[in-house]
This record gives structure tokens, sequence and C-alpha cells, in this order.
């Protein structure tokens, strides 16, 4: 049996040849749905925005050297060690809809290591337990606080892989200029530079009883179009 | 189906994205920290006979401070440089002739005894008689090995093994509390009797004659007077004898 469809759009216009007519009606009704519910049912995601750029300045690699009890009970503060700008277009297009979402995923590496513990590079110590994820704490902020996760340090999630937004998609477009929480609407880090430029504290505070060694993770910070 | 697929494929928008990443590498070295406050002699004179009959107590003569960041053993060793022989006290100087038949030079490290006020709370894989030095110092008519320090009979540092005393922790990687105390601190602890901070008590028990009765072997059941190291009859000879005593903190493996 030979099945040709041609389709052509817009017009919808659907002709099928069958060679065996005497299964035409069943086979005509099956396919007939199957291509009309791909022609109306098939995401066709919209594209709402014409450019979303995510830049990092600062450092791209962080160390946190334990090497004196102080440390460990108090911790160890980077401040604003690195600075996401975000500029999100769409003059050419002017889609209202036009939003975006900033999530930030921690990563431990390579398989094998559990997903609630950091990825060991070097041990030193028999003795003690590995460090978790949740030991690392991120401050998200910008001059409008527009930031889902406020303004103070907080843990990340205890498991690898898990979404910590940022800025959100809601459904509803808050635009650049409104210096409120989840500004999503098309702007860019320069007209609109206290809600657009986010500032990355990290702190790590290890106390003790960890096992000694190197340890890493990564942070992943995503900028997306919402749809 | 070709259909279908060309048509999916043509109408699907992709989705706008960018991304950057951070690499955070934490290096958590092990820390070790004992701080001991101590004279750095401490002397033991026997000038009168009620300190031979009674010994000599130094109380709270050296305080010990811990602090780590991985679980750890603590343990004390008496040393010396072995003039006499290994084991045993140097021999500084004689007094006049050095005594008559009988007096020796050979005095026992072990003689020496010690107690700390807190006790060995991180010792259940002990296998020995005595886990620690918390025991009071045992009466001079009965003798004991309860708080006789624990001697390397070789003088080679070997720490003590799980049948000796330790002041904190003990011999192996059994379990966090089992044989070993957990990383903290005694800034953090709170408390004087916390398992970060120990007052360390010294006595020495010479005796009448000076067999110095509290010696006694690592396992704290062997006795190591001066008659049953040297035989009968064997008595100190008068002089000036010194030897020293090692804390040492060791991460627990």
């Amino acid at each position: 049996m030979t099945l040709l469809a041609v389709l052509t759009l817009p017009t919808k216009i659907l002709f099928l040849k069958l060679h065996n007519s005497n299964i035409i009606s069943t086979l005509h009704k099956h396919l007939f749905s199957a291509l009309v519910f791909a022609l109306f049912a098939v995401p066709t995601q919209a594209q709402f925005c014409d450019a979303v750029t995510l830049t990092l300045s600062g450092q791209t690699n962080l160390d946190f050297t334990y090497d004196t009890f102080g440390k460990y009970l108090g911790g160890i503060t980077q401040n604003g060690v690195t600075r996401l700008r975000i500029n999100v277009n769409n003059s050419i297009t002017s889609n209202p809809d036009c939003r975006w979402n900033l999530v930030v995923y921690i990563e431990n590496g390579s398989g094998g290591t559990p997903n609630d513990e950091w990825e060991s590079v070097y041990s030193q110590s028999l003795s003690g337990t590995p460090p978790k994820v949740d030991m690392l704490q991120l401050r998200i902020t910008n001059r409008c606080n527009t930031s889902q996760t406020g303004t103070q340090f907080f843990n990340v999630p205890v498991t690898v892989g898990q979404a910590i937004m940022v800025i959100t998609n809601t459904g509803i477009t808050t635009p650049a200029g409104a210096c409120t929480t989840n500004v999503n609407g098309p702007g860019n880090s320069t007209t609109n530079y206290d809600e657009y430029n986010f500032d990355i504290d990290y702190r790590l505070q290890p106390g003790v009883g960890l096992k000694s060694g190197i340890y890493q993770l990564k942070v992943r910070y995503v900028l997306a179009e919402a749809i | 189906m070709a259909g279908i697929a060309m048509l999916t494929s043509t109408a699907a928008f992709g989705q706008l994205k960018d991304e950057k990443d951070v690499t955070i590498t934490m290096d958590l070295q092990p820390i070790l920290q004992l701080n001991m406050s101590t004279p750095n002699q401490i002397d033991f004179t026997f000038d009168d006979i009620n300190e031979y009959y009674g010994g000599i107590t130094k109380y709270g003569a050296t305080i010990l401070k811990i602090s780590s960041t991985v679980n750890w053993d603590l343990y004390a060793i008496a040393r010396s440089n072995g003039n006499v022989a290994p084991g045993m006290w140097d021999q500084q100087i004689r007094y006049g002739t050095g005594g008559s038949g009988g007096a020796t030079n050979n005095l026992p490290l072990s003689l020496l005894e010690l107690r700390q006020t807190t006790a060995n709370a991180n010792a259940t894989a002990a296998t020995g008689s005595f886990a620690d030095y918390s025991a009071v110092f045992p009466p001079v008519a009965a003798p004991a090995g309860s708080n006789s320090i624990y001697v390397d009979p070789a003088n080679a540092g070997t720490p003590p093994t799980a049948a000796h005393k330790y002041i904190a922790g003990h011999a192996g990687t059994t379990a966090t509390g089992a044989d070993g105390v957990a990383g903290g601190s005694y800034l953090t602890a709170n408390a004087l009797t916390s398992d970060y901070y120990y007052s360390i008590d010294y006595r020495i028990v010479p005796g009448l004659p000076a067999i110095f009765p509290m010696a006694f072997g690592a396992d704290g059941t062997t006795a190591q007077d001066l008659v049953a190291i040297n035989g009968a009859g064997s008595y100190a000879q008068p002089g000036v004898y010194t030897m020293y005593v090692q804390y040492m903190i060791l991460e627990d493996q």
C-alpha cells in the first residue's frame, strides 16, 4: 500500500490517493483526523522576542580556600564577583508577549557523584562527611530588587538540577522601568540599568566535620524567552 | 507521516536562550590545632620525707584546647633522650657517689601519672583496662596503673593501641564517637567539660624506699616499679632526672 499525502499551507487542501480502495473509508478517516490534528494541535511555539542575550562579567572560576579555623566557622563571602547583564529585544516584532526568564541551576559535574554532594576533585582525608550541595548560598540582586529570590542569601536546593527562578514567567509582562519584582519585559542593561544588571554574591560556611579535600560545583545561569 | 513531520518542523520555532557558567572550587584544608598552656618545665623536687611518702601533685599544670575541622584523636606519650636506656628517664646528674648497693638510675618513664579532668567520651572501641587518664589518682597504699603515662618501650614514638590510654578518641576508625572525636573547637563548645578542653594534673610518688610504685606498663596492669624491673633491693639513685611529655593530636584514621 502506498500513501501519498500532499499538503499545502496555508490553504490546508488535502489530497489523498489510496491504491487499495476497500480500505479507503477507514484509512481516510484516520489519516485525515491525524493530519488535522497535526495542523492545529502541533505546538506552534511563537518566537515572541527578537533576541535574548546574557552577558557575564567578572570571574568565572571562584576559589574558596579554607585554611584557618576562623574561615571554617565564619565562612567566606565573595560579593559581586559575578555580574549578569540582560538584553532582551523585540524592536522588530514588537510582540507584547515578549517576556523572559532568568533561571539558575546547580550542577556537580561528572556522573558518580551523589546528586546532593559536591563533586570531589581531590580527597585528603578518610574521615568526615562530604560537603552537601545546599551548603552553597547565593544572593542575586539588582538595584530595583526585581529578583524573586529576594535580597538575602539563600541556600541552593538540596539536589542538583533544580531550577532556581530569579525571574519567572507569570504570564504577565512587567515592563522595564516598573522597578518592581519580576520585571520581565523587553529591555537592556544600558537603558534599564537598575533592572537588567544582576550582581551575584556567593557564600560558603562549611563548619567542621567535613571531609577535607578539593570540591567543585558549577552554577549555570540561563536566560530564556518565556513561552 | 512525511507530511506530518514536514508540517511539524515547519511550524515550530526555537526558544531563544543564552547561558553562562561559573565554576566554584572549594578547598577544605584539614586543620588540627592544639593550644597548650603549660610551664616549660614542671619541677618535682623531693627534699622532704613526706613528699617521698605522699608524692607531689601538680594540679592543672597543663591546659589543652583543641580546634579541629576533621575527626581527631589525642594522646600523651612519655619520651626521653634515652641516655640511660630506652623508656627510662634521662639522668642529668647524680648526687655524690650515687648511693650504695641497689641504687639505680634506671627509672621508668611510666612512673609519671596523669589525670585528665574530663573523661574520654569517645572511646567505646577501647579494649584495655584503662581507656583514658580520667580516674582519680589511686591512693599510695594501693598502687594501680590507671594513671600511669603511656610509654612506647622502644622510645620510637609509636602511638598507643586500642589496649592503651588516649586522652580523647582512640585507636582505629570504627566510628566517630567510638574511637574519634568529631571536628569542633573549644571556641564554640562553650564548656570547660567539653571534648575540646582538658586540664591535666601530674603526680609522681617515689615511695620509701624510692621504687615508684605507681609505674605500670602501657597496658596499665604490668608493674614497672624499680623492684619489678631492676630486681629486689633496688631504689632510685639520688640525682636530677628529666623526661618530656608529648601531646599528639592527629586525624582519626
